[in-house]
């Protein structure tokens, strides 16, 4: 499991984050550590690269960290903090760009979904898109990205694919998305998901923000395609999934 | 004409007077543009930098520069720990080993210490930060040094240019730091960071006066 560590200039407002963070981890597993504040008890505000220190040590295992931070020093600090552990452990730490409330949550829901560091650091940089589209600002339409040209390739190979239709009052949101892209994480490929109705996407299917960013409620017509070692599994288990109205 | 370990020290003892004398100053200045701290903040760090001096004064000058960097990284609490921490502890690696230094020997750390602040900081100069009274002390220093001037007549100019360093961030608008948020409404005050760091370089000259 990726650990989350959480860097403020105040131990208030870091302590009110990892709570609201750890309310929303789906694993108990996802440790999250926070470092804040200096002077005594910490309870002025700023911050100690020495302290985000002790923190990595605290919860570093090889499947690594993602770090969120406030600001200013809040950054400084933190890379100061990894001039001074050793590199082998760096290699596994990411700093994150994400804004720190919607980033630790969306972090910390994607780390509990077993991601790897990769994804987690993705999904909390996309936080903020969900906010800007439940905004309705124009700056966030289309905010689905196009797929890159990268993820073009991976789907180059030979492809299964299928067209279903939600079944789900929830739509693909909320525990039926967890369902979804908990299920696309068993196999050993690669899914993308489409909303046909909406045409928004295709996203990758393991991102839990993408998959709810496509909108699809209940009967929208998704298409799924699948590529490599396990991709006829994984459509078999997803059209299982849909047929089973996500076990509801 | 060197400068010795005990000039070192009695520089660091005499920084962190002047912070302490200056700290109301520092802090009125961060409070036109910034939070209010700098002078706290400045202030935390040196008082720290203090009691674990005396464990450290029988290292060389690098190992005691390295040493107040490690101190003020756990204290001062905003940007200026670890870019200050950055100063002493790059400025120290450049000069590991020795017991005293000559005017190139300081060029090059102190080169060396703004280099790191940059890489960390990624400030460039006009973005009214320290770096604006940095770059022109090393400019000034390596200068001086190319044209075989003397350790003190380096020193002299050095401080001089960071002063005036410090002063061209008053009409400036941030970019880096905290400061930035205040966009168009930085400009017209002169930033913390500049003023301390010109303390920094000040304070060599009225130490080392003798060197
Ligand atoms: N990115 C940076 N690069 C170089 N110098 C910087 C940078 N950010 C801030 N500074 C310097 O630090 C000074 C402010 O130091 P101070 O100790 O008040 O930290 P702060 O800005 O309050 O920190 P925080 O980010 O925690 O709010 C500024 O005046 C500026 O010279
Ligand atoms: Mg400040």
């Amino acid at each position: 499991m990726v650990n989350l560590l959480l860097v403020s200039h105040s131990k208030k407002l870091v302590d009110g984050v990892a709570e609201m963070a750890r309310q929303m981890v789906s694993s108990d597993k996802v440790k999250i550590a926070t470092a804040a504040g200096v002077g005594e008890d910490n309870q002025d505000l700023g911050t100690n690269a020495m302290e985000i220190v002790e923190a990595i040590h605290e919860i570093y295992t090889e499947d690594g960290i993602l770090v969120l931070m406030d600001l200013g020093s809040a950054i400084l600090s933190t890379e100061m903090a990894l001039e001074i552990i050793p590199s082998e452990m760096k290699a596994n730490i990411k700093i994150c760009p994400a804004p720190f409330v919607e980033g630790a949550i969306s972090a910390g829901v994607q780390a509990g979904l077993g991601s790897d560091l990769d994804t987690v650091y993705r999904e909390a940089v996309n936080s903020l898109k969900a906010k800007i589209e439940q905004l309705g600002d124009d700056e966030g339409e289309g905010i689905i990205e196009e797929p890159s040209t990268e993820t073009e390739q991976k789907l180059g190979g030979e492809t299964r694919e299928v067209t279903l239709i939600v079944p789900s009052e929830q739509g693909l949101h909320a525990r039926p998305a967890v369902l979804f892209v908990q299920t696309t994480n068993d196999y050993d490929a690669t899914v993308m998901v489409r909303n046909l109705t909406e045409n928004k996407g295709p996203v990758e299917a393991n991102s839990l923000l993408s998959v709810m960013l496509l909108a699809a409620r209940k009967g929208h017509e998704v298409h799924i395609t699948a590529e490599g070692p396990q991709k006829d599994e994984v459509i078999t288990a997803l059209v299982s999934l849909f047929e089973r109205n996500f076990d509801e | 004409m060197s400068v010795t370990r005990d000039d070192v020290l009695l520089w660091i003892r005499a920084y962190a007077e002047v912070i302490d004398s200056n700290m109301e100053y520092l802090t009125e200045l961060d409070a036109k543009i910034g939070d209010a701290d700098h002078g706290a903040n400045m202030n935390r760090g040196f008082k720290a930098v203090l009691t674990k001096l005396p464990d450290n004064e029988d290292k060389d000058i690098g190992g005691i520069m390295m040493a107040v960097g490690m101190a003020l990284l756990s204290k001062v609490g905003g940007a200026g720990g670890p870019l200050y921490s950055t100063i002493f502890i790059q400025a120290g690696k450049s000069i590991d080993g020795k017991m005293e230094f000559g005017l190139e020997d300081w060029a090059k750390a102190l080169e060396a210490a703004t280099i790191g602040v940059i890489n960390l900081g990624k400030a460039s100069l006009g973005d009214k930060t320290m770096v604006d009274a940095l770059i022109p002390a090393v400019e000034a220093l390596k200068e001086a040094s190319q044209q075989g001037l003397s350790l003190r007549e380096g020193l002299e100019k050095s401080a001089k240019a960071a002063e005036k360093g410090m002063i061209a961030t008053i009409p400036l608008v941030a970019r880096k730091g905290r400061a930035s948020y205040l966009g168009e409404r930085s400009a017209g005050h002169q930033d913390p960071g500049a003023t301390s760091t010109f303390m920094l370089l000040d304070t060599a000259v009225k130490v080392w006066a003798e060197v």
